[in-house]
């Protein structure tokens, strides 16, 4: 039998990766819409966006530095950009 | 597990990464060699048997529900499509009155309600029900009687639902019905209430079909179909499972509290009491958008399926094309409010969703991408299914893309309630969905029909459709460009809108005469058989097309790949001639094997309930239920209640008999325990499932709580004192430890041996302490001034405890069947699968209570 097929580490990070992304994605939404165009919003921002590039970066790394052409590293890439987008609307918006 | 060490094979050989222990120089064993005993196949026809004639309504057997589930829910897309051409009819010159205004109004949202949540949903989980155990090479999806409850649900309820438009009574304040204009006052009649309690009942249904998926795909995959080899299908499937889990209970929390503001006057989306009507938009798209990728992710399933076979080459990208498919899932939650641009968010919010909106278009990519390079690097045959997957590509990139313009909030502000929203929309749904499910009635017809249907006939059924499709929709984008809102039932003429309308309108009839022809295709060449199937037309790889009949393949084939047909020429006949796992009956029952969630080791047999009438009767009662609260019949209504209660505990009573036999040869010496209990087992999987979905349901109760506390924290009161808080949490925490106790108690006695009246007991106990500690609750705050019908806070406090209060009562019906059980003689030591799940509810409830009330009582503060 081939063995190559059972890697649960590339499906976790896939899921922790989209997982970081949607906690992002959610704080930054009650942040916004507890503090309604206030400073303190994108301030808040900010801050999560710093600390869920950091989970990133860490998942990256633990996973051993995958290329984008693999599960974690698309699933890293895609949770990326998510992240990024999401960081946009309080830097222009 | 335990197996005989064949000659030459050490019994000790190691288990290499093994998820379960299981050995796999075992699978070295397979295909066997031995002649199989006379009588085996005899014997599995007999026992998987279906009743004829009247007992076709007790069938279980994934081939016949999922059968009656595709028919049904087709029946439906064509009467929602008759209902759109009657639309177009009285839209296709201005000023007509073909139609008057109520009933276009019903006309429209009827035409959607019942595409959305009768079709739509519905028809991806039938498909579903009717491939995956043959895709998985499992007997049949794991709890047979609870698909045949889904199907039977949907079937009556949404039978009794649509009826509503043949009596004037049909809703008709648009398919996603907001308040206020669906509130008392502006909608007094029980039309709005048909579509509350109806879609609620349905939507019951498929989340039953959702949980019967999850643990139909994570538990039943044959032995060696590790998660990377699964079909794409199957991948869809689970996706979409855990989305309608996720998603669907925050729909039926808002009907309930739409409805219970009707009939009750509790005020959630009432702002002169503290409640919004803005949470209603919230709590239905956050379900009415991952619906969108719920509804496109199987199909997009299918598509992956059917451009390996189309190009007769494997999936270029398979890995990348999951990993899209978990990323769209995890994306569409964060979309919901794309459709609330226009309602005054705060503009870095709305900047959020329009984030996720762009975002969410990148996994979708991934995939049409994967589509377009499996095509070009295959050699592509133009069949009929061919011509869909290729259409459906061009349409649902066509609606993405205008999918990512409406993303942007200030284009989004310009068409939004324009016909450019309806373009869009509908080149996503046909584009996204019902092409694909015409390819794959084209592609899989030969499992369920004796004959194939005509190649001639479905290139015409393609291009009528394909052409109706943009003749009619493309034209809405320019309607809506010029200011055309949605849902009028006319317009003035001489505003440049005569043309573009009867444009649309006669696209909408080529559209129909597509669909007409392929009816004809239907009654000329469609003859439903479960035995001699016109078989592999299209020549696909994966394990559907292997022999079958009523029990599914003959034996259970090895995995070694992810198109076993390919790749293996002779699988086809040596599993037909039972050369792998379990070639008979190891018991003389209906019976699966259940294998490991990861990499599909078996890991135990599940003994499965044949036919019965009670999950249809259960179904009727259920819709009898739902339809007499709708008329505000309430002693009907609790009495269908009861005997609906009473019909599933009677399916139930025969799902769980004491067996003697402890293990069971599954082919190959290979011998495996019978029905388990605790995490290995596949009932601990589905009740983990309910427990999501009433967890969801709590959730976003509370979110509710603190939405409207945000919007109005003037009418909040201060909670009841600390002490009694205290006094519930002990109660909780007991019903807690009860529970737990009550199975260490069994688990003191041996095999078979009566445990006396300790563990029911300990359940029944438990369920007292969840009824006291809910009563100390209400009553403590209704001391404490609150009252569900003066506020906000009042409506949903109370509204969360009646969501816990059914919980309880669930639970406490369930520790008195029990109990009965018990007296029975049918709880013996030292598992039990009844108990097990009846603790681990009872136990789950108390945390969820636990947590509810302190929320409640404890924040905001």
């Amino acid at each position: 039998m081939d063995q190559g097929f059972y890697n649960r580490h590339d499906w976790w990070t896939l899921t922790a990766a989209l997982a970081v992304w949607l906690a992002h994605f959610t704080l930054l939404w009650i942040a916004s819409s507890i503090f309604p165009a206030q400073t303190v919003a994108r301030w808040l921002a900010m801050a999560l966006t710093l600390a869920a590039s950091g989970a990133l970066g860490w998942l990256w790394l633990r996973a051993g530095r995958p290329p984008v052409f693999r599960v974690p590293g698309l699933g890293l890439a895609i949770a990326t950009v998510g992240t990024v987008f999401n960081a946009m609307p309080p830097l222009i918006g | 597990m335990s197996s005989a060490p064949l000659q030459g094979e050490s019994a000790a050989a190691p288990a290499r990464r093994s998820e379960t222990g299981f050995d796999h120089d075992l699978y070295r064993r397979f295909p066997t060699h031995p002649p199989r005993p006379e009588g085996e196949v005899e014997e599995l026809e007999r026992i998987w048997a279906a009743p004829k004639g009247w007992g076709l309504l007790t069938v279980v057997n994934n081939n016949y529900v999922g059968f009656f589930y595709v028919a049904t829910a087709f029946l439906f897309f064509l009467l929602a499509g008759i209902l759109a051409l009657g639309m177009r009819v009285q839209l296709a010159a201005p000023l007509l009155d073909f139609l008057p205004q109520d009933t276009y109004n019903q006309f429209f949202t009827m035409h959607g309600t019942v595409m959305m949540f009768l079709f739509a949903v519905p028809m991806v989980e039938a498909i579903g029900v009717m491939l995956l155990p043959q895709m998985l090479a499992a007997r049949d999806l794991p709890f047979p009687r609870l698909s045949a409850y889904a199907f039977w649900a949907y079937f009556v309820g949404g039978l009794l639902f649509f009826a509503s438009i043949f009596v004037g009574l049909a809703p008709d304040g648009g398919w996603f019905m907001y308040p206020p204009l669906t509130s008392i006052a502006f909608s007094p009649g029980i039309n709005t209430d048909f579509w509350l309690l109806g879609i609620g009942f349905i939507e019951i249904s498929a989340i039953a079909g959702a949980i019967e998926i999850i643990v139909g795909v994570l538990r039943t995959r044959a032995p060696g179909m590790t998660l990377d080899r699964m079909p794409m299908f199957a991948w869809a499937m689970l996706v979409f499972a855990v989305m309608i889990i996720i998603a669907f209970p925050s729909v039926i929390l808002c009907t309930l509290l739409l409805e219970l503001e009707r009939a009750f006057n509790w005020p959630f989306f009432d702002p002169t009491r503290g409640g919004d009507p803005l949470l209603w938009q919230h709590l239905f798209w956050f379900f009415g958008h991952p619906e969108v990728y719920i509804i496109f992710l199987p199909a997009a399933g299918l598509m992956s399926m059917m451009v390996a076979s189309v190009a007769q080459t494997p999936l270029v990208g398979y890995r990348l094309n999951v990993v899209a498919l978990v990323a769209t899932g995890f994306i569409s939650f964060g979309v919901w409010a794309h459709h609330m641009f226009a309602t005054g968010m705060p503009r870095v919010s709305t900047g959020y969703f329009s984030a996720a909106s762009m975002a969410v278009s990148l996994p979708a990519g991934i995939q049409v991408f994967c589509w377009i390079a499996t095509l070009a690097s295959g050699k592509v045959r133009w069949t009929t299914p061919a011509l869909f997957v290729v259409g459906s590509v061009v349409i649902f990139t066509m609606g993405g893309l205008t999918g990512v313009m409406v993303g942007m909030v200030p284009f989004d502000w310009q068409v939004h309630d324009s016909y450019f929203i309806v373009a869009h929309l509908h080149y996503v749904l046909l584009g996204g969905m019902v092409f694909p499910m015409f390819a794959a009635f084209y592609h899989w017809v030969g499992m369920t029909s004796r004959r194939g249907l005509s190649e001639r006939l479905g290139k015409w059924v393609f291009w009528l459709m394909f052409a109706g499709l943009h003749v009619t929709f493309l034209p809405m984008h320019l309607t809506g460009f010029m200011g055309m809102p949605r849902r009028v039932y006319t317009y003035l003429p001489d505003r440049g809108l005569d043309t573009l309308n009867l444009l649309s309108t006669v696209g909408a009839f080529i559209l129909a005469g597509g669909v007409l022809l392929f009816l004809i295709d239907l009654a000329r060449n469609f003859r439903f058989t479960t035995d001699d199937d016109a078989g592999n037309l299209y020549n696909g790889g994966t394990l559907e097309w292997l022999p079958t009949g009523l029990y599914s393949t003959r034996s259970i084939p090895l995995v070694k790949s992810r198109e076993p047909l390919w790749d293996d020429p002779d699988i086809s006949k040596d599993v037909e001639e039972g050369r792998y796992f379990l070639p008979g009956s190891a018991t003389g029952l209906r019976e699966t094997l259940i294998t490991s969630p990861v990499n599909a080791e078996p890991q135990y047999l599940q003994i499965m309930p044949g036919p019965s009438p009670w999950p249809v009767a259960a179904a009727v009662t259920t819709a009898g239920f739902f339809l007499a609260l709708t008329v505000q019949a309430y002693a009907f209504s609790f009495t269908s209640g009861v005997i609906a209660v009473g019909c599933v505990l009677r399916w139930l009573w025969e799902t769980d008999p004491p067996i003697k036999q402890e293990t069971a040869d599954i082919g190959a010496g290979i011998t495996v325990p019978i029905a388990i209990t605790g995490p290995s087992s596949h009932g601990w999987w589905a009740l983990n499932v309910l427990a999501v979905v009433m967890g969801m349901i709590a959730a976003m109760g509370l979110f509710s709580y603190f939405y409207l506390y945000g919007i109005h924290p003037e009418v909040w009161i201060a909670a009841p004192g600390l002490l009694a808080t205290a006094g519930i949490g002990v109660l909780l925490v007991s019903a807690l430890g009860l529970a737990w106790a009550s199975r260490r108690l069994l688990a003191r006695h041996s095999q078979g041996e009566n445990p006396g009246q300790l563990p029911w007991m300990a359940n029944a106990l438990a369920a007292a302490c969840l009824v006291a500690a809910l009563w100390r609750d209400v009553t403590g705050w209704q001391a404490a001034g609150l009252a569900p019908t003066a506020t906000g806070q009042g409506a949903t406090v109370f509204g969360v405890l009646a969501f816990q209060g059914c919980c309880v009562a669930v639970g406490a019906v369930m520790a008195l069947y029990l109990g009965y059980r018990s007296g029975r003689g049918l709880l013996t030591g030292p598992t039990n699968v009844t108990l097990d799940v009846v603790a681990r509810y009872l136990g789950y409830i108390a945390i969820q209570g636990f947590v509810l009330s302190m929320v409640l009582r404890l924040f905001p503060g």
